[in-house]
C-alpha cells in the first residue's frame, strides 16, 4: 500500500489493502453509499470528503463550522445528510458541492442522523431523523420539517430505526423510547436508571441492545419490555454490532470483543471472547449478510474474525494511530477503516 | 541535573470554577480569555453563562448529572462533559487548558468525579484544580445553611475571596479563618473584581503537592487536641505539677514515657498522645496523683493555685502533653519546689474551635508504607466513608519503591501514580482529607498502622 504506513500484528495474516486516502482530521463518521460506489468520511474538524472509483476520485464538501459529527446516505443513495457542531443538518447536492438544504437541528450540536429503512419502498417517503441535544426532528428529502418531537429530558445519546419499520428509537439518560413518525410523544418507553450510550436493534427486530456508561450491556425484549443486564466490562460500552441472523451480538467496552449468543436468550450464557487488541476497542462491525466481524481499537489495529467458526483472528492490520471508524461495503467485499489522524484505508474481505 | 523517573503528564489540565451566583465567575473567565497569555484555553460554561467573548473556544453546556446504576451517590458524573470533552480531544487543535464553569448551586462532586470515573476522560484530561469564588459580602447568607456553599469551599484547591472592597478587613479575617477551618489545604487569595495572577488559578497541578507546600508550609500540619508538649528527664522520686488560675476551669493533660529525650522520640509518641486525648478523661482534684501513662487526666483548677503529685518509679524521659500552653496557667513541673526546664518542647497547632461539620485532616508521618496494608485501609475507608470524604490528596512513600507515589481523589474515586524519585529527600508521607464529620484520631491511627 502506498502512502500510509501500516504493520501486520504478530501471528496474523495481513489484511489486503485495496486503496487508501486521507482527510484532514480525526475520522468521526464513515459511510458507504447504498451502491458501494461512494465512501463518505467526515472529519471532526468539519469537512466531508467523498471518495469514488476505488479512491481514484475524491471531492471535499465544506461541511460544518466548528466540526462535523454525523453522516447518513438515504437508502436510494440520492441524499447525503450531515450534522455538525454548528447546530445544522445539511442535505448536500453532491454534484455541485453545495448545501441543498441547511436545516436547524434545534441545539448546538447535531450528533445523530438516521434515514428510515423503508424510505423509497412501496411509496414510503424518505425520512431523516436528526438529534441535537434534547431535540429530535424528522425531515423529508426536500428539507421540509415533518415533525418536531417532544423534548427529551436529557441529551439524546443515540437514535436508531427499528429494522424494516417506521419506528424510531432514542436513548437518553434512564430512558429508551420508541416513537412513530406520526406522533410527537413516545409510543412506548423502557426505563432503567442509568446512562445509555448506544442503541443496536437486532436485524429481526426482536431485541434492542444498549451499551451503557456504567460498563454494562442491556438487552430489551421488544415484545415484553423485559430486560437483561450484562456486566463485568472494563469500561463504558459504545461498540455494539449484531450479525445478520440476529444470533450474535458483538460488544466492546474493553480491549476484548465479547460476543453474546442470543439463539435462545443471552441470559445465563457464557459469552465468547476474542482477544487481539492491546487497548480499548473503538468500533465493531459484522458484515451485512456474511459471518465476518471486524473490530478496531485505540491500539491502531483492525482485526477480522469469524466467530461462527473459532476465536482466532483471520487477518489484521495495525495503523500508527488509533482507529475510530469501521464500515463494510454494502456487498460485504470491502472493509473501510478511518483513523484518529485522518487516514482512510479500504481492505478486501479476507 | 535532577533525575526524574516519573510519568510525564500529557493529559490536558482542567480547572473547575465554582461559586455562587454573583461571586464573580464570569468576570474571572472573561479576564482569562481576554488576557494576553499566549495560551489556548477552552471554556465550557454553564447554560446561564454570560461570557462576553465571542469565540469558538467557548462551549455552552447544560449540566447533566448522571447517576451510575449501582446507586452509589459517589458515582454521579456530568454526562455532558464526557461528551463535550471527548469531542474536543479528537480535534487537531490542542488546548493548553480547559476551564469548566459550574452553575452557582452546583455540587462540585459530579464534575470532579467525571475526571476519575470515565476511563476515556482519565486518559486524556486531568483535574488540575477546583477554584472557588466566594462573594465576601454575601457568603454569610449561605455558608451555614447551604450544603452547596460548604461543598464548594471544601472541594476547592484555590479560594478567591472576592469583592473585598465591600467588606471591612476584620470581617475578611473572620471569613478567612472560617474557611481555613473547613478547608485547610486551599490557598486563599483576597481579590477585587476577581483580579488575580493567572498562575494562581491555572496549572495548579492536581498532583503537585510540593507547590501547595510552597505556598503554605503549615497546610499539612495536623491539628491536635493539645497545644504543647515538654520532655523531661525524670529520676525515681516525687515531683509536682503546679498551676495558677488561668483562662479555663480545667485542663487536660497526660504524661507519657519516652524512649529518650530526643525530639524524634517526642514525635514518635505524638499519636499515642492524640489517642489518649481522644479517650475519656479522668477527673483529678488538687493534691491527687497525676500518674504517668496513656491515661488522660482532667485537672480541676477551679480558679485557684493547685498542685498535683507526680510519682516516678521508672526513671527516664517523659513527655508532658497539655491541652493549653503552660504559660497561660504559669504551669510548672517542679522538683523539690524548683521548676524544671524541659529538654525539648513543642507547640502544636490547636484544634480549631468551631462547630463546622466540614473540616480537613492532615497526616504527616515519616517512614515507608506497606502497600498491601495501605490498599486494604484505603479501600475500606473509601468504601465506608467515601460519601463524607470530599477530597483527598497526598504524597506517599511506599516501601521498596524509589519513586514518590502521588494521589488525589474525590469521594470514593482514587487516581494515583508514581512521581519523581525520592533521591536525597527524606522519605515521608503527607496527605490530607477534606470532608464532613471526619474522625481525626482514627484516620491518623489507622494510617500509622499501614507503616511497613
Amino acid at each position: 500500500m502506498s502512502g500510509i504506513a501500516t504493520q501486520t500484528p504478530a501471528k496474523m495474516t495481513a489484511l489486503a489493502p485495496v486503496w487508501n486516502g486521507e482527510i484532514d482530521g480525526h475520522v468521526i463518521a464513515l459511510e458507504w453509499s447504498p451502491t458501494g460506489r461512494k465512501l463518505a468520511a467526515a472529519s471532526v474538524e468539519g469537512p466531508i470528503t467523498i471518495f469514488e472509483a476505488e479512491g481514484a476520485a475524491q471531492l471535499t464538501l465544506p461541511g460544518h463550522r466548528f466540526g462535523a459529527s454525523a453522516l447518513a446516505w438515504s437508502s436510494d443513495g440520492q441524499h447525503l445528510a450531515s450534522g455538525g457542531q454548528d447546530g445544522k443538518v445539511i442535505l448536500w447536492d453532491v454534484a455541485t458541492r453545495q448545501p441543498q438544504h441547511t436545516l436547524d437541528g434545534g441545539s448546538a450540536w447535531v450528533e445523530h442522523l438516521a434515514w428510515n429503512p423503508l424510505g423509497g419502498q412501496k411509496g414510503t417517503p424518505h425520512l431523516l431523523a436528526s438529534a441535537a441535544g434534547k431535540k429530535m426532528k424528522l425531515w423529508n428529502a426536500d428539507g421540509a420539517l415533518v415533525r418536531e418531537y417532544e423534548d427529551h429530558a436529557s441529551t439524546i445519546a443515540s437514535i436508531a430505526w427499528k429494522p424494516a419499520s417506521q419506528f424510531l428509537t432514542t436513548a437518553s439518560y434512564s430512558r429508551l423510547a420508541i416513537y412513530t413518525t406520526a406522533l410527537e410523544k413516545a409510543q412506548r418507553q423502557f426505563e432503567w436508571k442509568g446512562s445509555i450510550l448506544k442503541i443496536a436493534w437486532s436485524p429481526n427486530g426482536k431485541y434492542v441492545a444498549t451499551g451503557d456508561q456504567d460498563s454494562t450491556v442491556h438487552f430489551w425484549f421488544e415484545k415484553t419490555g423485559k430486560d437483561l443486564q450484562m456486566w463485568g466490562y472494563p469500561t463504558k460500552v459504545r461498540e455494539l454490532s449484531w450479525d445478520a441472523t440476529s444470533r450474535y451480538l458483538a460488544t466492546g467496552g474493553g480491549a476484548d470483543v465479547t460476543i453474546w449468543d442470543c439463539l435462545k436468550s443471552p441470559e445465563g450464557s457464557k459469552p465468547m471472547t476474542l482477544r487481539g487488541h492491546e487497548k480499548f476497542l473503538s468500533a465493531l462491525a459484522f458484515q451485512h449478510r456474511g459471518q465476518l466481524l471486524a473490530s478496531a481499537g485505540q491500539d491502531g489495529r483492525v482485526i477480522v474474525w469469524q466467530p461462527y467458526k473459532d476465536t482466532k483472528a483471520r487477518a489484521g492490520v495495525a495503523f500508527h494511530s488509533g482507529v475510530s471508524q469501521l464500515a463494510w461495503s454494502p456487498d460485504d467485499e470491502r472493509l473501510a477503516a478511518g483513523t484518529e489522524s485522518g487516514v482512510l484505508a479500504v481492505f478486501a474481505r479476507p | 541535573m535532577t533525575e526524574t523517573n516519573g510519568t510525564t503528564e500529557t493529559r490536558v489540565p482542567v480547572t473547575v470554577l465554582t461559586g455562587f451566583l454573583g461571586s464573580g465567575k464570569t468576570t474571572l473567565l472573561n479576564r482569562i480569555l481576554t488576557e494576553q497569555h499566549g495560551k489556548r484555553i477552552a471554556v465550557i460554561e454553564n447554560e446561564f453563562g454570560e461570557i462576553g467573548v465571542d469565540q469558538e473556544l467557548v462551549i455552552n453546556a447544560e449540566e447533566e448529572v448522571f447517576e451510575m446504576n449501582n446507586g452509589c451517590i459517589c458515582c454521579t458524573v456530568r454526562g455532558d462533559l464526557i461528551r463535550i470533552l471527548g469531542n474536543l480531544m479528537k480535534r487537531k487543535d490542542k488546548f493548553d487548558y480547559i476551564m469548566v464553569e459550574t452553575t452557582g448551586l452546583a455540587d462540585p462532586g459530579p464534575v470532579a468525579q467525571t475526571f476519575f470515573v470515565d476511563e476515556e476522560m482519565q486518559s486524556k484530561v486531568a483535574l488540575d484544580g477546583v477554584v472557588t469564588l466566594v462573594d465576601a459580602k454575601h457568603i454569610w447568607q449561605h455558608i451555614d445553611t447551604s450544603d452547596e456553599a460548604k461543598e464548594q469551599v471544601a472541594f476547592a484547591d484555590v479560594i478567591l475571596l472576592n469583592k473585598t472592597d465591600l467588606v471591612p478587613p476584620e470581617e475578611l479575617d473572620k471569613l478567612e479563618a472560617r474557611i481555613k477551618a473547613m478547608n485547610s489545604a486551599a490557598r486563599i487569595y483576597r481579590t477585587r473584581d476577581a483580579v488575580v495572577d493567572l498562575d494562581r488559578v491555572l496549572n495548579l497541578g492536581g498532583f503537585n503537592l510540593d507547590r501547595a507546600l510552597e505556598v503554605d508550609p503549615k497546610f499539612l500540619e495536623p491539628e491536635y487536641p493539645f497545644e504543647w508538649a515538654g520532655v523531661y528527664e525524670l529520676g525515681e522520686g516525687q515531683y509536682e505539677f503546679a498551676l495558677q488560675p488561668g483562662p479555663d476551669e480545667t485542663m487536660n493533660a497526660a504524661l507519657l514515657p519516652l524512649e529518650d529525650s530526643s525530639p524524634e522520640s517526642l514525635e514518635a509518641v505524638k499519636m499515642d498522645a492524640a489517642l489518649a486525648f481522644s479517650d475519656d478523661e479522668f477527673d483529678l482534684d488538687c493534691g491527687e496523683f497525676f500518674a504517668p501513662g496513656k491515661q488522660l487526666w482532667q485537672l480541676k483548677l477551679g480558679g485557684r493555685a493547685v498542685r498535683f503529685a507526680v510519682r516516678i518509679t521508672q526513671p527516664g524521659a517523659y513527655a508532658l502533653f497539655t491541652e493549653h500552653k503552660p504559660v497561660e496557667f504559669q504551669a510548672e513541673l517542679r522538683d523539690a519546689g524548683s521548676a524544671l526546664t524541659p529538654v525539648v518542647q513543642h507547640e502544636y497547632k490547636p484544634d480549631h474551635e468551631h462547630d463546622d461539620e466540614v473540616t480537613s485532616v492532615g497526616i504527616n508521618v515519616a517512614g515507608d508504607l506497606d502497600d498491601k496494608k495501605l490498599n486494604a485501609w484505603l479501600g475500606n475507608l473509601l468504601q465506608t466513608k467515601g460519601t463524607d470524604i470530599f477530597r483527598m490528596k497526598g504524597v506517599l512513600s511506599i516501601k521498596n519503591n524509589p519513586n514518590r507515589f502521588v494521589f488525589q481523589g474525590v469521594h470514593m474515586l482514587f487516581d494515583g501514580r508514581p512521581d519523581r524519585l525520592w533521591g536525597m529527600e527524606p522519605r515521608h508521607n503527607s496527605l490530607i482529607f477534606i470532608g464532613r464529620n471526619l474522625n481525626r484520631a482514627e484516620l491518623n491511627e489507622e494510617f500509622r498502622k499501614c507503616l511497613a
